[in-house]
Protein backbone atom coordinates (compact mmCIF):
# COMPACT_ATOMS: atom_id res chain seq x y z
CA UNK A 1 0.00 0.00 0.00
CA UNK A 2 1.58 3.19 -0.99
CA UNK A 3 0.88 6.36 0.83
CA UNK A 4 1.26 9.96 -0.76
CA UNK A 5 0.67 12.91 1.96
CA UNK A 6 0.55 16.25 0.94
CA UNK A 7 2.14 18.45 3.56
CA UNK A 8 0.04 21.31 5.45
CA UNK A 9 1.38 23.97 3.04
CA UNK A 10 1.32 23.54 -0.97
CA UNK A 11 2.11 26.86 -1.68
CA UNK A 12 5.09 27.82 -3.89
CA UNK A 13 7.72 27.90 -1.13
CA UNK A 14 6.46 24.57 0.08
CA UNK A 15 6.01 22.66 -3.37
CA UNK A 16 9.10 21.27 -3.34
CA UNK A 17 7.93 19.40 -0.16
CA UNK A 18 5.28 18.75 -2.46
CA UNK A 19 7.50 16.55 -4.75
CA UNK A 20 9.48 14.79 -2.34
CA UNK A 21 5.92 13.34 -0.74
CA UNK A 22 4.81 12.24 -4.36
CA UNK A 23 7.70 11.22 -6.64
CA UNK A 24 7.43 7.55 -5.52
CA UNK A 25 4.30 7.56 -7.87
CA UNK A 26 6.35 8.47 -10.83
CA UNK A 27 8.37 5.29 -10.43
CA UNK A 28 5.17 3.27 -10.22
CA UNK A 29 4.65 3.03 -13.53
CA UNK A 30 6.46 -0.24 -14.40
CA UNK A 31 6.45 -1.91 -10.97
CA UNK A 32 3.82 -4.63 -9.70
CA UNK A 33 0.66 -2.31 -8.93
CA UNK A 34 0.19 -1.54 -5.46
CA UNK A 35 -3.16 0.42 -3.97
CA UNK A 36 -2.26 4.09 -2.95
CA UNK A 37 -3.67 6.77 -0.88
CA UNK A 38 -3.47 10.37 -1.77
CA UNK A 39 -4.17 12.05 1.93
CA UNK A 40 -5.20 15.93 1.33
CA UNK A 41 -6.51 15.69 4.33
CA UNK A 42 -3.42 17.84 6.02
CA UNK A 43 -3.44 20.87 3.82
CA UNK A 44 -4.25 24.51 5.25
CA UNK A 45 -2.95 26.58 2.68
CA UNK A 46 -3.37 25.96 -1.06
CA UNK A 47 -2.86 27.75 -3.79
CA UNK A 48 -2.94 27.86 -7.92
CA UNK A 49 0.41 25.55 -8.60
CA UNK A 50 -0.12 23.52 -5.49
CA UNK A 51 -3.65 22.78 -7.30
CA UNK A 52 -2.06 22.11 -10.55
CA UNK A 53 0.77 19.63 -9.08
CA UNK A 54 -2.13 17.13 -7.48
CA UNK A 55 -3.97 17.61 -10.81
CA UNK A 56 -1.07 16.71 -13.13
CA UNK A 57 -0.02 14.28 -10.88
CA UNK A 58 -2.97 12.33 -10.13
CA UNK A 59 -3.64 12.57 -14.20
CA UNK A 60 -0.26 11.14 -14.87
CA UNK A 61 -0.83 8.31 -12.26
CA UNK A 62 -4.30 7.52 -14.17
CA UNK A 63 -3.18 7.52 -18.08
CA UNK A 64 -0.14 5.27 -16.40
CA UNK A 65 -2.03 3.12 -14.82
CA UNK A 66 0.17 3.50 -11.66
CA UNK A 67 -2.04 2.13 -9.38
CA UNK A 68 -4.39 -0.72 -8.36
CA UNK A 69 -6.37 1.10 -7.20
CA UNK A 70 -6.20 4.83 -5.72
CA UNK A 71 -8.33 6.55 -2.92
CA UNK A 72 -8.16 10.78 -2.67
CA UNK A 73 -8.54 11.81 0.34
CA UNK A 74 -9.84 15.61 0.45
CA UNK A 75 -11.60 17.74 3.02
CA UNK A 76 -14.07 20.69 1.93
CA UNK A 77 -11.54 22.99 1.87
CA UNK A 78 -9.76 21.25 -0.63
CA UNK A 79 -12.60 20.62 -2.71
CA UNK A 80 -13.29 24.63 -2.55
CA UNK A 81 -9.41 25.38 -3.98
CA UNK A 82 -10.17 22.45 -6.90
CA UNK A 83 -13.35 24.60 -8.03
CA UNK A 84 -11.98 28.20 -6.93
CA UNK A 85 -9.09 27.31 -9.84
CA UNK A 86 -11.50 25.47 -11.97
CA UNK A 87 -10.08 21.99 -11.23
CA UNK A 88 -13.05 19.88 -10.49
CA UNK A 89 -14.29 19.48 -13.97
CA UNK A 90 -11.24 18.13 -15.05
CA UNK A 91 -10.75 15.99 -11.74
CA UNK A 92 -14.28 14.34 -11.98
CA UNK A 93 -13.43 12.02 -15.12
CA UNK A 94 -10.18 10.88 -12.86
CA UNK A 95 -11.95 10.11 -10.11
CA UNK A 96 -14.61 7.87 -12.14
CA UNK A 97 -11.90 6.55 -14.43
CA UNK A 98 -12.76 8.06 -17.62
CA UNK A 99 -10.45 8.98 -20.22
CA UNK A 100 -9.92 12.79 -20.34
CA UNK A 101 -11.55 14.04 -23.36
CA UNK A 102 -11.50 17.67 -24.75
CA UNK A 103 -14.95 18.16 -23.64
CA UNK A 104 -14.20 18.48 -20.30
CA UNK A 105 -11.67 20.81 -21.02
CA UNK A 106 -14.18 22.84 -23.20
CA UNK A 107 -16.46 23.69 -20.00
CA UNK A 108 -14.10 25.69 -18.51
CA UNK A 109 -14.25 29.57 -18.73
CA UNK A 110 -12.31 32.28 -17.25
CA UNK A 111 -14.08 33.67 -14.04
CA UNK A 112 -14.00 37.59 -13.66
CA UNK A 113 -14.81 39.10 -10.70
CA UNK A 114 -12.62 41.50 -8.88
CA UNK A 115 -10.01 38.79 -9.60
CA UNK A 116 -9.51 36.83 -13.04
CA UNK A 117 -8.82 33.00 -12.96
CA UNK A 118 -8.02 31.37 -16.54
CA UNK A 119 -9.41 28.03 -15.63
CA UNK A 120 -6.36 25.01 -16.35
CA UNK A 121 -6.08 25.19 -20.41
CA UNK A 122 -4.37 22.34 -22.23
CA UNK A 123 -1.52 23.26 -24.59
CA UNK A 124 -1.69 20.63 -27.88
CA UNK A 125 0.16 21.46 -31.04
CA UNK A 126 -2.39 19.68 -32.58
CA UNK A 127 -5.51 21.13 -31.33
CA UNK A 128 -6.74 24.13 -32.80
CA UNK A 129 -9.65 24.11 -30.20
CA UNK A 130 -7.36 24.42 -27.26
CA UNK A 131 -5.33 27.42 -29.35
CA UNK A 132 -8.04 29.18 -30.15
CA UNK A 133 -9.94 28.92 -27.14
CA UNK A 134 -6.38 30.55 -25.29
CA UNK A 135 -5.99 33.14 -27.77
CA UNK A 136 -9.18 34.41 -28.96
CA UNK A 137 -11.07 34.14 -25.28
CA UNK A 138 -8.98 34.17 -22.71
CA UNK A 139 -6.04 36.66 -23.82
CA UNK A 140 -8.71 39.13 -24.81
CA UNK A 141 -10.75 39.59 -21.73
CA UNK A 142 -6.92 39.48 -19.72
CA UNK A 143 -6.68 42.35 -22.23
CA UNK A 144 -9.82 44.18 -21.38
CA UNK A 145 -9.40 43.46 -17.57
CA UNK A 146 -6.21 45.90 -17.32
CA UNK A 147 -7.72 48.10 -19.86
CA UNK A 148 -5.79 51.44 -19.92
CA UNK A 149 -2.22 50.19 -18.70
CA UNK A 150 -1.26 49.06 -21.58
CA UNK A 151 2.17 48.39 -19.76
CA UNK A 152 1.26 45.37 -17.44
CA UNK A 153 -0.37 43.74 -20.46
CA UNK A 154 2.38 43.98 -22.70
CA UNK A 155 4.46 42.07 -19.59
CA UNK A 156 1.98 39.44 -18.85
CA UNK A 157 1.51 39.04 -22.43
CA UNK A 158 5.40 38.55 -23.31
CA UNK A 159 5.38 36.28 -20.31
CA UNK A 160 2.50 34.03 -22.43
CA UNK A 161 4.01 33.98 -25.48
CA UNK A 162 7.74 32.47 -24.49
CA UNK A 163 5.77 29.97 -22.04
CA UNK A 164 3.18 28.99 -24.25
CA UNK A 165 5.67 28.86 -27.29
CA UNK A 166 8.39 27.14 -24.46
CA UNK A 167 5.89 23.77 -23.56
CA UNK A 168 4.10 23.90 -27.06
CA UNK A 169 7.32 23.43 -28.90
CA UNK A 170 10.03 21.66 -26.32
CA UNK A 171 7.34 18.86 -25.36
CA UNK A 172 8.35 16.36 -27.62
CA UNK A 173 5.58 14.55 -26.99
CA UNK A 174 1.81 15.70 -26.45
CA UNK A 175 1.88 15.41 -22.70
CA UNK A 176 -1.13 17.44 -21.50
CA UNK A 177 0.95 20.14 -20.75
CA UNK A 178 -1.50 22.67 -18.49
CA UNK A 179 -1.49 26.23 -18.48
CA UNK A 180 -3.56 28.21 -15.25
CA UNK A 181 -3.15 31.31 -14.22
CA UNK A 182 -4.70 34.09 -11.29
CA UNK A 183 -4.57 37.71 -11.68
CA UNK A 184 -5.59 41.02 -9.74
CA UNK A 185 -4.96 44.13 -10.53
CA UNK A 186 -1.81 44.17 -8.48
CA UNK A 187 -0.46 40.41 -9.25
CA UNK A 188 -0.27 37.87 -11.53
CA UNK A 189 0.27 34.24 -11.00
CA UNK A 190 1.04 31.60 -14.17
CA UNK A 191 1.52 28.20 -13.60
CA UNK A 192 2.48 25.67 -16.37
CA UNK A 193 2.87 22.19 -15.72
CA UNK A 194 3.85 18.63 -17.99
CA UNK A 195 4.73 15.41 -17.33
CA UNK A 196 6.76 14.53 -20.38
CA UNK A 197 10.47 14.70 -21.21
CA UNK A 198 11.86 17.38 -18.29
CA UNK A 199 14.23 20.35 -18.65
CA UNK A 200 16.91 18.95 -17.32
CA UNK A 201 17.22 15.71 -19.25
CA UNK A 202 16.38 17.80 -22.75
CA UNK A 203 19.44 20.75 -21.59
CA UNK A 204 21.80 17.47 -20.60
CA UNK A 205 23.15 16.52 -23.93
CA UNK A 206 22.76 20.35 -25.67
CA UNK A 207 26.53 21.53 -26.87
CA UNK A 208 26.06 24.80 -24.95
CA UNK A 209 25.80 23.12 -21.50
CA UNK A 210 29.10 21.93 -20.27
CA UNK A 211 27.56 21.40 -16.61
CA UNK A 212 26.40 17.47 -15.13
CA UNK A 213 24.92 18.27 -11.57
CA UNK A 214 21.21 18.98 -12.36
CA UNK A 215 21.36 22.15 -10.36
CA UNK A 216 23.91 23.61 -12.42
CA UNK A 217 22.21 22.70 -15.37
CA UNK A 218 18.61 24.27 -14.14
CA UNK A 219 21.09 27.94 -13.26
CA UNK A 220 22.20 27.63 -16.79
CA UNK A 221 18.80 26.92 -18.48
CA UNK A 222 17.86 30.39 -17.28
CA UNK A 223 21.19 31.68 -18.92
CA UNK A 224 20.33 34.02 -21.88
CA UNK A 225 20.95 31.83 -25.54
CA UNK A 226 20.71 28.47 -23.21
CA UNK A 227 18.42 26.40 -25.52
CA UNK A 228 18.43 22.61 -26.10
CA UNK A 229 17.67 23.49 -29.71
CA UNK A 230 20.38 24.77 -31.10
CA UNK A 231 20.58 26.02 -34.37
CA UNK A 232 16.87 26.32 -34.59
CA UNK A 233 14.54 29.69 -34.46
CA UNK A 234 14.93 29.03 -30.52
CA UNK A 235 16.91 31.14 -29.02
CA UNK A 236 17.07 30.59 -25.56
CA UNK A 237 15.48 33.99 -24.59
CA UNK A 238 12.03 32.51 -23.10
CA UNK A 239 13.45 31.09 -19.46
CA UNK A 240 15.79 34.16 -19.20
CA UNK A 241 13.25 37.29 -20.06
CA UNK A 242 10.94 35.30 -17.69
CA UNK A 243 13.99 35.65 -15.04
CA UNK A 244 14.53 38.97 -15.61
CA UNK A 245 10.81 40.53 -15.45
CA UNK A 246 10.57 38.63 -12.12
CA UNK A 247 13.96 40.25 -11.08
CA UNK A 248 13.15 43.60 -12.23
CA UNK A 249 9.81 43.37 -10.92
CA UNK A 250 10.39 41.56 -7.55
CA UNK A 251 8.70 38.83 -8.24
CA UNK A 252 9.05 34.88 -7.89
CA UNK A 253 9.63 32.21 -10.37
CA UNK A 254 9.99 28.60 -10.05
CA UNK A 255 11.09 26.01 -12.13
CA UNK A 256 10.74 22.23 -10.84
CA UNK A 257 12.22 19.33 -12.72
CA UNK A 258 13.43 15.81 -12.41
CA UNK A 259 14.42 16.55 -8.95
CA UNK A 260 15.60 19.86 -8.46
CA UNK A 261 14.32 23.38 -8.51
CA UNK A 262 15.22 26.89 -9.31
CA UNK A 263 14.06 30.07 -7.72
CA UNK A 264 14.10 33.46 -8.13
CA UNK A 265 12.61 34.87 -4.97
CA UNK A 266 12.63 38.68 -5.51
CA UNK A 267 15.79 38.35 -7.60
CA UNK A 268 17.95 36.29 -5.09
CA UNK A 269 18.22 32.93 -7.00
CA UNK A 270 18.57 29.35 -5.10
CA UNK A 271 19.10 26.25 -6.42
CA UNK A 272 18.15 22.92 -4.88
CA UNK A 273 17.39 18.97 -5.03
CA UNK A 274 13.76 18.14 -4.66
CA UNK A 275 11.94 15.13 -5.18
CA UNK A 276 11.65 14.21 -8.94
CA UNK A 277 8.82 15.40 -11.48
CA UNK A 278 8.61 13.69 -14.13
CA UNK A 279 8.58 17.16 -17.09
CA UNK A 280 8.55 21.02 -15.65
CA UNK A 281 6.64 22.65 -13.56
CA UNK A 282 7.17 26.70 -14.38
CA UNK A 283 5.38 29.05 -12.15
CA UNK A 284 5.44 32.99 -11.91
CA UNK A 285 4.19 35.56 -9.92
CA UNK A 286 4.85 39.38 -10.70
CA UNK A 287 3.67 42.10 -8.62
CA UNK A 288 2.09 44.71 -11.36
CA UNK A 289 2.67 47.79 -9.60
CA UNK A 290 5.92 49.13 -11.58
CA UNK A 291 5.47 46.86 -14.59
CA UNK A 292 8.28 46.54 -16.95
CA UNK A 293 8.85 45.98 -20.71
CA UNK A 294 11.21 43.82 -22.76
CA UNK A 295 13.38 46.90 -22.95
CA UNK A 296 13.98 47.56 -19.43
CA UNK A 297 16.16 44.43 -19.61
CA UNK A 298 19.69 45.39 -20.41
CA UNK A 299 20.71 42.52 -22.79
CA UNK A 300 17.96 43.12 -24.55
CA UNK A 301 18.13 47.40 -24.51
CA UNK A 302 21.59 47.06 -26.01
CA UNK A 303 21.23 44.74 -28.82
CA UNK A 304 22.68 46.75 -32.12
CA UNK A 305 21.25 45.54 -35.74
CA UNK A 306 23.50 47.89 -37.70
CA UNK A 307 23.10 45.79 -40.66
CA UNK A 308 19.46 46.81 -41.26
CA UNK A 309 17.49 49.89 -41.40
CA UNK A 310 14.30 48.64 -40.29
CA UNK A 311 11.16 50.69 -42.18
CA UNK A 312 8.73 51.11 -39.16
CA UNK A 313 5.59 52.96 -39.74
CA UNK B 1 1.59 48.90 -55.24
CA UNK B 2 1.75 48.02 -51.34
CA UNK B 3 0.49 43.78 -50.49
CA UNK B 4 -0.71 44.42 -46.86
CA UNK B 5 -0.23 41.11 -44.26
CA UNK B 6 -2.45 41.45 -41.49
CA UNK B 7 -1.12 39.18 -38.11
CA UNK B 8 -3.65 40.23 -36.07
CA UNK B 9 -5.62 37.40 -37.55
CA UNK B 10 -3.81 35.02 -35.32
CA UNK B 11 -4.47 37.01 -32.07
CA UNK B 12 -3.03 39.18 -29.52
CA UNK B 13 0.56 36.91 -29.33
CA UNK B 14 2.20 34.93 -31.52
CA UNK B 15 3.33 32.02 -29.87
CA UNK B 16 3.98 28.74 -32.34
CA UNK B 17 5.85 27.50 -34.81
CA UNK B 18 2.71 27.00 -37.30
CA UNK B 19 1.73 30.45 -37.27
CA UNK B 20 5.53 32.07 -37.77
CA UNK B 21 5.51 29.64 -40.67
CA UNK B 22 2.38 30.81 -42.34
CA UNK B 23 3.22 34.46 -42.00
CA UNK B 24 6.78 33.89 -42.85
CA UNK B 25 5.71 31.88 -46.16
CA UNK B 26 2.78 34.25 -46.75
CA UNK B 27 5.79 37.58 -46.73
CA UNK B 28 8.08 35.34 -48.87
CA UNK B 29 5.26 34.46 -51.38
CA UNK B 30 4.95 38.27 -51.82
CA UNK B 31 8.44 38.79 -52.28
CA UNK B 32 8.91 36.12 -54.86
CA UNK B 33 5.85 36.73 -56.44
CA UNK B 34 5.94 40.14 -57.45
CA UNK B 35 7.68 43.80 -56.89
CA UNK B 36 4.92 45.34 -54.55
CA UNK B 37 6.75 46.45 -51.59
CA UNK B 38 4.89 43.89 -48.28
CA UNK B 39 3.49 45.96 -45.58
CA UNK B 40 3.65 43.84 -42.64
CA UNK B 41 0.62 45.07 -39.95
CA UNK B 42 0.95 44.15 -36.43
CA UNK B 43 -1.99 46.73 -35.09
CA UNK B 44 -3.94 44.40 -32.16
CA UNK B 45 -0.55 42.27 -32.14
CA UNK B 46 0.51 42.59 -28.23
CA UNK B 47 3.09 40.20 -28.09
CA UNK B 48 5.59 37.94 -30.12
CA UNK B 49 7.87 34.80 -28.52
CA UNK B 50 11.61 35.68 -29.58
CA UNK B 51 11.31 32.10 -31.71
CA UNK B 52 8.80 33.39 -34.04
CA UNK B 53 10.46 36.83 -34.65
CA UNK B 54 13.99 34.96 -35.13
CA UNK B 55 11.41 32.15 -37.66
CA UNK B 56 10.10 35.38 -39.38
CA UNK B 57 12.68 38.37 -39.63
CA UNK B 58 15.20 36.30 -39.26
CA UNK B 59 15.14 33.84 -41.27
CA UNK B 60 13.38 36.81 -44.15
CA UNK B 61 16.95 38.68 -44.06
CA UNK B 62 19.04 35.59 -43.88
CA UNK B 63 17.76 34.90 -47.02
CA UNK B 64 17.02 38.17 -48.99
CA UNK B 65 19.71 40.59 -47.04
CA UNK B 66 19.69 44.25 -46.36
CA UNK B 67 18.62 45.55 -49.76
CA UNK B 68 15.51 44.00 -49.77
CA UNK B 69 14.78 44.39 -46.34
CA UNK B 70 15.65 47.89 -46.53
CA UNK B 71 13.62 48.46 -49.90
CA UNK B 72 10.70 46.14 -49.51
CA UNK B 73 9.82 45.49 -45.94
CA UNK B 74 7.10 48.33 -44.06
CA UNK B 75 6.29 47.41 -40.78
CA UNK B 76 3.42 48.97 -39.04
CA UNK B 77 2.02 49.62 -35.71
CA UNK B 78 4.28 47.67 -34.00
CA UNK B 79 4.56 48.74 -30.36
CA UNK B 80 8.06 49.18 -28.44
CA UNK B 81 7.97 45.76 -26.99
CA UNK B 82 7.39 44.24 -31.00
CA UNK B 83 10.29 46.67 -32.03
CA UNK B 84 12.86 45.00 -29.79
CA UNK B 85 12.10 41.30 -29.93
CA UNK B 86 12.03 41.46 -34.27
CA UNK B 87 15.47 43.08 -33.99
CA UNK B 88 16.38 40.52 -31.59
CA UNK B 89 14.91 38.24 -33.87
CA UNK B 90 17.10 39.45 -36.51
CA UNK B 91 20.32 39.86 -34.65
CA UNK B 92 19.89 36.23 -33.72
CA UNK B 93 19.65 35.34 -37.29
CA UNK B 94 22.76 36.91 -37.78
CA UNK B 95 24.92 36.11 -35.27
CA UNK B 96 24.17 32.56 -35.30
CA UNK B 97 24.51 32.36 -39.37
CA UNK B 98 27.98 33.41 -39.04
Amino acid sequence: MLEFVFPKHITPNYCHEVLNKIEEGFNQKSTDKKEATIDLTKIKKSSLLGVLIFYKFLEYCVKNNCFLRSTVLGTDNVEKEWARYGFTPLLKPLFSNKSLKEKYYNQLDIQFEDKFIVAPQPLLRENNNSKEALKYKFLPQIRRYYKGDEKKVSMIFSCLSEIILNFWEHARKDTHSIIVAYGTKDKIEIACADTGEGLISNLKNCDSIIKNKKNEIIKEAVKLGITSKDNTNHMGYGLFMLDQFTRLVKGKLHIFSEGVEYRNSFGKILTKDCGFWQGTIVYINLPLRNPVSITDIEEIKNIELTEVNLNWK
Amino acid sequence: MNTKILVNRFGPILSNQSEGLEIYTEIKTCLDNSNNIVEIDLSGVISMATFCAKQIFGQLFIEYGSVVFNNRIIISNASGDLKSIIRLGIRNAIDTKN
